[in-house]
């Protein structure tokens, strides 16, 4: 990093998964973090993460009991940059049809559904990203890098404008979108070797709008 | 689907230290898991795997705290598994850092762990180990038992059986591992991967038995496996990862290439610190010499360009044409299949040779002219009849059948073709090879007629192609 001495990411903790690997991953990369249920410190962040690995309703649901969705939405009205990890990739979008159908925080138009058979699932492991625009978030990853996957559902109906990466598994779906302040990945950054480091360190770089 | 075959080194662990089971028995310790798992990424693991041994019976605390320090080390995911028992087991270990938890004996007893474990963290969390062994039935058939307690306690239940089941109970993934081939090195147990494949839909990682490069290109091709795990193999340094990843890239399949620090040629030394080095001129393709390297060795070759050797006779490292003046210049070097060889490819400044020769193997004995292989192969025609066929299409015609089933279709019977010829070159007869062989250029020659690719194209390839693929330009 060149610009700032010191980055401060604010990691929104909401009591689902395994959040230490993204905090090392961040804390690698030189970054202080802040994981916090602390809503007035989600609410002023610059740069937010929203992870997640578990069921999307338990998880919206967590965040609507505490309080953060409406922390969350402050800071991006703000300018903070968010990027949403795994499940909080699919939060991002309007409703997730994973067991029944549930809103989510509809910053980004899209709903998530399960992947559609004869494709196996879990979407498990090294996939390539397929680029459709560099916005910040994907720069100088070059187009066909591997990254991490594990996961059951993806988005779809998405606004081609906001796919910044798709990826193909049983046909394309948005791996990465980035709708304004907005950015997320459906795929594991903090597991995904070089290429995740330099997936987050882009974030770190560019912060906030 | 560009999704890659996943390589997975696996750690036999104890007591946080790592061990090596052979066919589950006789234990050795051998090294600390967070140096060797983080070697094993560097080298371009996909994934790593740690499985417990000791947990079923032992405490848990030595097992979590191990996690947190391979979690600390490592940015690729990684499973942990043995004597997990329950949702609150499995926590401990997701809590700690692991990505995924597998459950092997607790899962057989009672499978609705599967169920609750799937529910609190997710399918993809959740691998069921599954230990297959081929026992006699009444009736004298083999029959694929699953096996529990690290393969030693035969239960009354199909590999397939509970395959199914474990799959339908919410397993994100089936780590199969026959108790039969496991430290055998014959291979993976195609058979026991193929049962499965057809019962489940879910991933299936392929365990037991791998001894060969080629092996695990075949439990993929063959038993359908959607991920390869080995432990002693790698951990006995028989085989890199990165060679592992090569052979399958050989043989088609798509795997993610080593990160960028590792594409650095890591060459397999001997015991004496050693590896042989072909020397040979770029230009003129002439085999020049053949010596010996160390590490410091290839070190100062790619610092210098210039290559080095090491003299076992001296016991020191030296410049070729130090006294001489011959220097010979490095343009690239390459590693061989199984990594313990290494070629120099060079420009002399003079003689390789201290007689003054040009090459050291000027003393020629020739075969040729007793040598019986003197009519060679001629593919003109077959192409040629190939070619006639998709213009003029014949009813009934195999090779029409071809053209119609598609690009993916011949594609796969290549495959399968290559597999089998490599099948039969190390369990068949020369006439069983070349039969394999020849069905193998017959569907090569329809795939590439298929693409448009004419024999010429591949004629100026071959013409084209004197060096090495894997080079490394210093």
């Amino acid at each position: 990093m060149n610009e700032v001495p010191t980055t401060t990411v604010t990691l929104v903790d909401y009591g689902v998964g395994n959040t230490a690997s993204v905090i090392r991953a961040f804390r690698r990369l030189g970054a202080d973090v802040d994981f916090t249920a602390d809503l007035d410190r989600v609410a002023e962040a610059r740069r937010l993460v929203l992870p997640g690995v578990a069921a999307f309703a338990p998880a919206m649901n967590r965040l609507l009991e505490t309080g953060l969705e409406s922390a969350v939405r402050a800071a991006v009205k703000r300018g903070g940059r968010l990027l949403g990890l795994c499940l909080g990739f699919q939060l991002l979008f309007e409703e997730s049809e994973e067991h029944g159908i549930h809103r989510g925080l509809g910053l980004v138009p899209g709903r998530v559904r399960a992947f559609q058979g004869g494709v196996r699932t879990p979407h498990v492991g090294w996939n390539q990203l397929l680029a459709r625009r560099s916005d910040g978030f994907t720069e100088g990853l070059p187009d066909g890098s591997y990254v991490y996957f594990v996961h059951s559902y993806r988005p779809e109906g998405t606004d081609a404008a906001d796919v910044a990466a798709a990826c193909d598994h049983g046909g394309e779906f948005p791996a990465i979108v980035q709708r304004g302040n907005v950015w997320g990945c459906q795929f594991h950054p903090e597991k995904s070797s070089e290429n995740g480091r330099l997936l987050l360190s882009n974030f770190l770089k560019h912060g906030a709008t | 689907m560009t999704l890659a075959v996943r390589v997975i080194p696996c750690l036999d662990v104890a007591d946080g230290r790592v061990v090596k089971g052979v066919s589950f028995e006789n234990l050795r310790d051998a090294g600390d898991p967070v140096e060797a798992a983080t070697r094993y990424e560097a080298e371009g693991a996909d994934e790593v795997a740690f499985l417990d041994i000791a947990a079923a019976h032992e405490k848990r605390g030595t097992l979590v705290e191990l996690v947190g320090r391979v979690a600390e080390a490592l940015s690729i995911p990684f499973t942990v598994g043995g004597g997990v028992r329950s949702v609150e087991d499995a926590d401990a270990l997701l809590r700690a850092g692991a990505d995924r938890v597998t459950v092997n004996t607790a899962a057989v007893e009672d499978p609705s762990l599967i169920t609750r474990l799937a529910e609190q963290f997710g399918a993809q969390c959740v691998v069921v180990a599954i230990d297959g062994k081929r026992v006699r039935d009444p009736n004298g058939l083999a029959v694929m038992r699953v096996m529990t307690h690290g393969g030693r306690c035969p239960v009354d239940r199909t590999v397939t059986s509970w395959a199914a089941a474990a799959a339908a109970a919410g397993a994100g993934e089936i780590l199969l591992t026959s108790v039969d081939a496991d430290g055998s090195q014959a291979g993976f147990d195609l058979e026991m991967l193929r049962a499965v494949r057809s019962t489940v839909d879910v991933p299936i990682v392929a365990s037991g038995g791998a001894g060969h490069l080629d092996d695990f290109a075949k439990a993929v091709l063959i038993g359908g496996a959607d991920a390869v795990l080995a432990a002693s193999v790698f951990h006995d340094r028989i085989f890199t990862v990165g060679a592992v990843k090569e052979a399958m890239r050989r043989a088609g399949l798509p795997v993610r290439p080593a990160p960028a620090r590792a594409r650095t040629l890591l060459p397999r030394y001997d015991q004496n610190g050693l590896v042989p080095v072909i020397m040979r001129d770029v230009t003129t393709g002439t085999v020049l010499t053949l010596a010996w390297a160390n590490a410091d060795a290839i070190a100062k070759t790619r610092e210098t360009g210039l290559a080095h050797f090491y003299s076992r006779s001296r016991q020191a490292l030296w410049l070729k044409g130090e006294t001489s003046g011959n220097v010979q210049r490095v343009a690239g070097i390459s590693l061989d299949c199984d990594d313990d060889a290494v070629l120099y490819d060079v420009r002399p400044s003079g003689p390789a040779c201290h007689t003054g020769a040009e090459s050291c193997f000027t003393r020629v004995e020739s075969f040729e002219a007793v040598s019986g292989d003197a009519d060679g192969l001629d593919l003109t025609e077959l192409f040629a009849v190939v070619k006639n066929r998709k213009e003029s299409p014949v009813a009934g015609s195999y090779t029409n059948k071809l053209f119609d089933d598609g690009i993916a279709r011949i594609a796969q019977k290549v495959g399968e073709e290559a597999v089998e010829t490599a099948l039969a070159s190390v369990t068949g007869d020369g006439n069983a090879l070349a039969g394999e062989a020849a069905d193998l250029l017959y569907h090569l020659a329809v795939l590439l007629t298929a693409r448009g690719v004419g024999p010429g194209d591949v004629a100026a390839k071959l013409a084209g192609r004197r060096g090495a693929t894997r080079r490394e330009k210093p």
